[in-house]
């Protein structure tokens, strides 16, 4: 869907000047929430934990959401809308990333009691500052 | 039409009882319902946070309902009328003030609290629902006296924060409450022998009101004030027996019927000790979004729930599943003081009693020592109680150290030993 919406917005002519990079933008922090939403499944495969299965789906489902907002604004071409929203995507998505870092699923150590299962052992989650993330929206 | 309001004093806490936010308070897993009508309860707003302020509750935020969303098995909103209904009733399918109207006056009915209800059940029941938290079984009163519900994948949520639009006696079909309450118990502080002042009075007071006679109410913890504090410590010592112990089926084990048991394998869930953490764990061990992890038991401050049958193999520590009973205690390794009593979420004796009591019983069972099992003893192939720390480092297959983290450094094991002996 963000794709469609890269490729309709490019395709408009006088499609404001901000639109194409906010939509790739979104576009891209779409993917990192899919990837921390992924490292995060592999983490809690191997290590179960009720607690921190909810704060990440909290982080994620609070990002996901601020994210839909930011693809309305933009597909209305609501300028001020689309600040607003960009700004509680990028608070978002500094939840996602502490609450990996907390929990170990950043660095894949393992966490200290549960159950634990025998799925393999996680990789690491490496996802971009939220600085690198909030230049990829830049308006201006 | 009349519309269709419950009594409060027919309304009630849903069986499937409470839910802990990460907040420490409790939420209800399920509206209210009505006794009389076995319907949701449909109350107005104010007599929503009335009937709460009574029973020492109050509503929701909409914060905590997002939170609640956040842990709930989904269903579909249910949205009235449907298209048989519109042709029943011979209103014209094409025409929306036709509909609109059909709506305005019928969406107060008992009829149409029935037919949401109903439609709820068989969503309810599509989704192998086993009393866990549920989204979208209406939409719900908040703090505010607004309105909060009915999350949808388009992203659309009803959301009339405050709600003033609407008389303060509004219900409708689909406006149901939830309750919130005090996760931690709120009773005095615990005195000592010899004490004297307003604290003895109200703990004696407390004493009283649970069952326990203190005496006279006069402020000064003497010897019957002393003894009746023993006494309620001990009845909430006390576990049920195996056979009476509640069971919530985790959904990952093996199914088999073992002759025999080695081992029993001490786990702390990691959270910290609070009121209702056991049955969460447990629910969540048997519920939509399980994980491939389970627990023979699970021992919090208040309860035991029994998730697996001992003849079967939990999913909790590799390398010792198939010849251990695996319990969880809640508690934290890294900060839970197995070897202190108290109210606060780290003193953690009261769960380690607990597990004793059933730890005893299981080892009767099972005939196996009670004796503590270390790494070397392990590995030599000993039975008797060992910790998911001594599995980790006797057989290399698990990485956690719980319950007392490395080499059992926080686990009080003399303590326990001694109250498994006792």
């Amino acid at each position: 869907m963000r794709a469609l919406e890269l490729v309709l917005c490019l395709s408009l002519l006088g499609c404001a000047g901000w639109l194409p990079a906010m939509t790739a933008g979104a576009s891209w922090l779409g993917t990192l929430l899919d990837v921390a939403r992924a490292g995060a499944d592999a983490y809690l495969a191997r290590h179960p934990s009720m607690e921190s299965s909810y704060r990440i789906d909290a982080s994620i489902f609070r990002a996901r959401k601020a994210l839909a907002a930011l693809s309305r604004a933009v597909a209305a071409h609501d300028r001020a809308q689309a600040a607003a929203s960009r700004k509680e995507a990028l608070d978002a998505y500094a939840d996602v990333v502490a609450a990996l870092d907390v929990l170990g699923v950043s660095a894949a150590s393992p966490a200290v009691g549960g159950a634990e299962s025998s799925a393999p052992m996680p990789a690491p989650v490496q996802l971009p500052p939220v600085e690198a993330v909030a230049a990829s929206l830049e308006v201006e | 039409m009349t519309a269709y309001i419950s009594r409060p004093d027919s309304c009630d806490v849903h069986p499937a009882g409470w839910l802990a936010l990460p907040s420490g308070v409790q939420i209800t897993c399920m509206p209210l319902v009505d006794r009389e009508t076995s319907l949701y309860a449909r109350l107005s707003p104010v007599q929503a946070a009335a009937w709460c302020a009574a029973r020492g509750m109050r509503l929701p935020s909409a914060q905590e309902l997002d939170q609640l969303h956040v842990r709930a098995l989904h269903i579909d909103p249910v949205t009235l009328p449907t298209m048989d209904m519109l042709r029943a009733a011979g209103v014209p399918t094409n025409n929306q003030a036709a509909i609109d109207s059909y709506r305005n006056a019928h969406m107060r009915s008992k009829a149409w609290c029935e037919a949401h209800d109903e439609e709820v059940s068989k969503r309810l029941a599509r989704a192998k629902w086993n009393l866990q938290p549920c989204a979208n079984c209406g939409k719900h009163w908040t703090t505010a006296g607004g309105i909060y519900g009915w999350w949808q994948s388009t992203g659309r949520r009803i959301q009339h924060l405050s709600y003033a639009h609407r008389s303060s006696t509004h219900t409708d079909y689909a406006t149901t409450t939830h309750a919130v309450r005090p996760g931690e118990d709120t009773g005095p502080r615990r005195t000592s022998l010899g004490e004297r002042g307003a604290d003895v009075e109200a703990w004696q007071r407390h004493l009283r009101a649970n069952g326990f006679d203190p005496g006279t109410i006069d402020g000064v913890h003497g010897a019957k004030t002393e003894a009746a504090t023993v006494a309620l410590a001990a009845s909430r010592a006390t576990v049920l027996p195996s056979a009476q112990v509640e069971f919530i089926e985790a959904r990952n084990y093996t199914r088999t019927s073992r002759a025999a048991v080695d081992l029993v394998v001490l786990h702390s869930t990691e959270n910290p000790i609070r009121p209702g953490t056991a049955r969460n764990v447990a629910r969540w061990f048997g519920g939509p979004s399980a994980p491939q992890a389970s627990a023979h038991y699970v021992v919090g401050p208040d309860e035991v729930i029994r998730c697996v049958p001992e003849q079967a193999v939990a999913w909790a520590a590799p390398g010792a599943n198939r010849q251990g009973i695996q319990i969880e205690m809640v508690g934290q390794a890294a900060k839970t003081d197995w070897a202190r009593d108290g109210r606060d979420d780290t003193a953690g004796l009261g769960v380690m009693r607990r597990s004793a009591e059933l730890v005893r019983g299981i080892c009767e069972r099972w005939h196996i020592p009670l004796e503590r099992v270390d790494a070397a003893g392990l590995v030599a192939g000993k039975r008797g109680i060992t910790t998911h720390a001594s599995v980790t480092e006797a057989f290399k297959r698990s990485t956690h150290i719980d319950p007392g983290c490395q080499g059992d450094a926080r686990w009080p094991w003399d303590q326990f030993l001694a109250m498994l002996r006792k």
